[in-house]
C-alpha cells in the first residue's frame, strides 16, 4: 500500500459499439494492484475479465475512466508510447501458449524482448537465465512440438519474465493443462519473481493460490477479498 | 529505445518465408518469370549487336569507303571521273568499285504510278566491279556483265524485289522514265544494308548525272593494308586535291540494328511487364493469406511490445524479401539464358550487371509495393486478439 501502485483503473469503463446497439462490457471499474502483488480474477464466462485484463496491459484503451501504469497515465499515449510501455513493464501469459512453433525455446523466449531495445547478446543472455528459472534450461533449442503442454507455457512464462517487468498479466494460464500441470504451472508463476501478477482463472483452487480474489460479473467488481474487510 | 536494428528487422521479416518455404518459393515464381524475361532479353540483344559488329568486321575490316569531301571554299569537290580505276592500281587493293545514289529517280513495277509515290526504293549506278569488290552473292539470275552496263537492265535488292513483286528474271520495272529488264536479285549483304532497297543500274545507261554527295567508292584491300591504302587514297582518287577526299571505314560504323530485334526487344520487354505484374498479384495474395493465419504471432508481437509501425514494416519486408528471392533467381535464370544464346550465337559471354541490378532493384520494390496492402491489414489488427483467440 506504499508506493506508486503497479496499475491503477479509476472510473473504467467499455463500451463496444455491438450491430445490436452498444454493449457495455466493463462498468465502473476502479481497482489497484500494488507492486509484488498477486491478484486472482474470476467470474463466469463473458463478465468481462479478458476486457479487463487487456485495458490493464495497454491492448485495449477504455471508453471511460483512466488507467495509471507504474503512475504514468496511458490517455495521451499513442500506440508507439503504449507499445513500449508493454514492451519494458508488462509480461503477458496466454491460454494457448502462442508460441512460434518454427523456432526453438530460446529463440521465442527471445522474442518477448525484441522490442524492447536490448542488444542481441543481451536478449540471448536472459532468455537462457528465464529458461532457466522456469526449469527448461536442458531443454533451450526445443521447439514447442517437442514439449509437452506444460513446458510450452513455461516457455511463455520465461517469455513473460525476462525483461524483468513490473506487472505479469495471464489470461487463464492453466487453461488448457490437466489440474496438476496447472497447479505446477501457477506455483511458478508466483514463485519467481517480485513482479506484480493479475491471473484470470475458472478454477477456485488455484484462485486460493493468489493473495487476493477479485470477483468480476456482468462488468462490474462484485467483490474483492483486498477492500472486503474494509467494507467497500 | 524501441526501434529494431536493421539485423534483428531482417531476421524477423524472414522469418515467415522461412517457416513456409515451399509457398515462399511459390509466390516468388511470376516475379521470377518477369526478371528472367527482362534479363534474358538484354542479353540476348547485345549478344546480337555483338554478333552483327564481329559480321561486319568479319568481313568489311578491309573495306573502305571514299566520298567526295569539301574543298578549301566548304564546296563540294566531285571525285574525278577515273578515280575508281586509278585506286584499283593500288598495289594491296584487291577490288574497288562506284556507287551513285540517284534520290530523284523512283522505281516502280509500271509507269501508272504518279512520281510521288517514291515506295521507298531508290536507284544507284554502279560498276562491274562492285559484286567483287563488296562480296554480293546474286540470289536469282546473274550480276552485271560489261556488255550490259550501257543497256536499261537492272538488279534488285531482294526487299526491292519483293516489294515489286519481281518473280522472275525478264520482268520489267519503271525506273525514273524507262523500262528496265530484270536481270538479277541481290542477297542482303550485311556490308551494304541500303542494296536492299535499291534497283542498281550500270553507270554507263544514260539516265541522270548523279550528284557528287551520293557517290562512294568501295575499296577492298589485302587483309593488313588498311591503313596502308587509306594513306594513299586521297591522293590517288583525287591527285588534284587530295584533302578535298573522305575515307571512312564502314564496319567502323557497325549501326546498322535490326528493326526485327526491336520488335522482339519490345515484345519481350511487355511481357516481363506482365509477368512482373502477375507476379506482384501473387505476393499480395500470399500475403494476405500470411496476415490472416498469423493473426496469432501478430497479437503476440503487439503484446511483446511490437507497435504498429513494426509490424507493417515487418509484413512490407518480408513482401520485399520475397521480391528479392525472385529477382535473384530471376536474375540467375535470365543470365544462364544470354550466356546460352551468347555461345548459340558464338559471341563471348557478357554479364550485363546494369541490366541484373535494375532487375532485382525492380523485383524489390514489386514485392515491397505488393506488400503495403497486406501490411496494413497487419497492422490495423487489434491487439487484443491474443486474448480473445484464447
Ligand atoms: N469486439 C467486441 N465487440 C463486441 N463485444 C465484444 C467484443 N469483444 C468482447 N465482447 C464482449 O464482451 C464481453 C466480455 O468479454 P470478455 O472476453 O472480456 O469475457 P471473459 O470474462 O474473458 O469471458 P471468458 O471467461 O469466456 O474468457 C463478452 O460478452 C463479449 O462477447
Ligand atoms: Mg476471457
Amino acid at each position: 500500500m506504499t508506493g506508486v501502485p503497479a496499475v491503477e483503473l479509476v472510473g473504467v469503463g467499455r463500451t463496444y459499439d455491438a450491430s445490436g446497439g452498444p454493449l457495455t462490457v466493463l462498468d465502473d471499474v476502479d481497482l489497484r494492484i500494488d507492486p509484488g502483488e498477486q491478484v486472482a480474477i474470476v467470474g463466469p464466462s463473458g463478465s468481462g475479465k479478458s476486457t479487463l485484463l487487456g485495458i490493464m496491459g495497454t491492448l485495449d484503451t477504455p471508453t471511460r475512466g483512466e488507467v495509471r501504469i507504474a503512475g504514468r497515465s496511458t490517455a495521451a499515449m499513442d500506440d508507439a508510447e503504449r507499445s513500449d510501455v508493454r514492451a519494458r513493464s508488462l509480461g503477458f501469459v496466454f491460454q494457448q501458449f502462442h508460441l512460434l512453433t518454427h523456432v526453438d525455446a530460446v529463440a521465442n523466449v527471445e522474442l518477448g524482448m525484441l522490442y524492447h531495445g536490448y542488444p542481441r547478446s543481451e536478449r540471448r543472455r536472459r532468455a537462457t537465465d528465464a529458461l532457466e528459472r522456469v526449469g527448461l534450461g536442458h531443454r533451450t533449442d526445443h521447439r514447442p512440438s517437442q514439449l509437452s503442454g506444460g513446458e510450452q507455457q513455461r516457455v511463455a512464462i520465461a517469455r513473460a519474465i525476462a525483461h524483468g517487468p513490473a506487472l505479469v498479466l495471464a489470461d487463464e494460464p492453466t487453461g488448457a493443462l490437466d489440474q496438476a500441470t496447472g497447479e505446477s504451472v501457477i506455483e511458478l508463476l508466483l514463485g519467481l519473481d517480485d513482479a506484480a501478477v493479475a491471473v484470470i482463472t475458472h478454477d477456485a483452487a488455484i484462485a486460493a493460490h493468489l493473495g487476493r480474489q477479485v470477483r468480476i460479473q456482468d462488468g462490474r467488481i462484485r467483490s474483492d477479498s483486498r477492500t472486503a474487510g474494509v467494507g467497500a | 529505445m524501441a526501434r529494431l536494428a536493421a539485423r534483428d528487422m531482417i531476421a524477423t521479416a524472414a522469418l515467415g518465408p522461412r517457416s513456409r518455404p515451399s509457398r515462399s518459393v511459390l509466390s516468388m515464381l511470376g516475379i521470377a518469370l518477369g526478371i528472367a524475361t527482362l534479363v534474358a532479353v538484354m542479353g540476348i540483344t547485345a549478344a546480337n549487336e555483338t554478333r552483327l559488329r564481329l559480321d561486319l568486321e568479319a568481313l568489311g575490316s578491309n573495306v573502305l569507303q571514299v566520298r567526295a569531301g569539301s574543298g578549301p571554299d566548304q564546296q563540294i569537290v566531285p571525285l574525278p571521273e577515273t578515280a575508281p580505276e586509278m585506286i584499283r592500281r593500288i598495289g594491296p587493293v584487291e577490288g574497288a568499285a562506284r556507287v551513285s545514289v540517284l534520290d530523284e529517280v523512283g522505281v516502280f513495277r509500271t509507269d501508272l504510278v504518279p512520281d510521288s509515290m517514291g515506295g521507298g526504293l531508290s536507284a544507284a549506278l554502279t560498276q562491274v566491279e562492285l559484286a567483287a569488290a563488296m562480296d554480293l552473292q546474286v540470289a536469282e539470275g546473274r550480276w552485271f556483265r560489261d556488255a550490259d552496263l550501257d543497256l536499261p537492265v537492272t538488279l534488285l535488292g531482294a526487299r526491292a524485289a519483293e516489294q515489286l513483286g519481281i518473280v522472275e528474271t525478264g520482268q520489267r520495272v519503271w525506273i525514273g522514265d524507262d523500262w528496265y529488264a530484270v536481270i538479277g536479285v541481290l542477297e542482303p549483304s550485311t556490308l551494304l544494308p541500303t542494296l536492299d532497297r535499291t534497283a542498281l543500274i550500270g553507270d554507263r545507261w544514260p539516265v541522270v548525272e548523279p550528284h557528287p554527295e551520293g557517290t562512294t567508292i568501295y575499296v577492298r584491300t589485302r587483309t593488313g593494308s588498311v591503313d596502308a591504302v587509306r594513306e594513299v587514297l586521297g591522293a590517288t582518287a583525287n591527285p588534284a586535291m587530295p584533302r578535298a577526299v573522305s575515307v571512312s571505314q564502314p564496319s567502323a560504323l557497325a549501326g546498322a540494328q535490326d528493326a526485327v530485334d526491336s520488335t522482339f526487344r519490345s515484345l519481350a520487354l511487355g511481357l516481363a511487364a506482365v509477368a512482373l505484374f502477375v507476379g506482384a498479384i501473387g505476393i499480395v495474395n500470399t500475403m494476405v493469406i500470411a496476415v490472416l493465419e498469423r493473426r496469432d504471432e501478430i497479437a503476440l508481437r503487439r503484446a511483446v511490445g511490437a507497435r504498429a509501425a513494426q509490424i507493417r514494416t515487418q509484413f512490407v519486408l518480408e513482401a520485399g524479401l520475397l521480391g528479392l528471392g525472385g529477382g535473384l533467381a530471376g536474375g540467375l535464370l535470365g543470365l544462364l539464358v544470354s550466356v546460352g544464346y551468347s555461345l548459340v550465337v558464338r559471341v563471348p559471354p557478357t554479364v550485363d550487371l546494369t541490366a541484373l541490378g535494375v532487375g532485382i532493384g525492380l523485383s524489390v520494390l514489386v514485392g515491397v509495393a505488393a506488400g503495403i496492402y497486406p501490411a496494413a491489414r497487419a497492422a490495423r489488427q487489434s491487439p487484443m486478439a491474443g486474448l480473445r483467440a484464447g
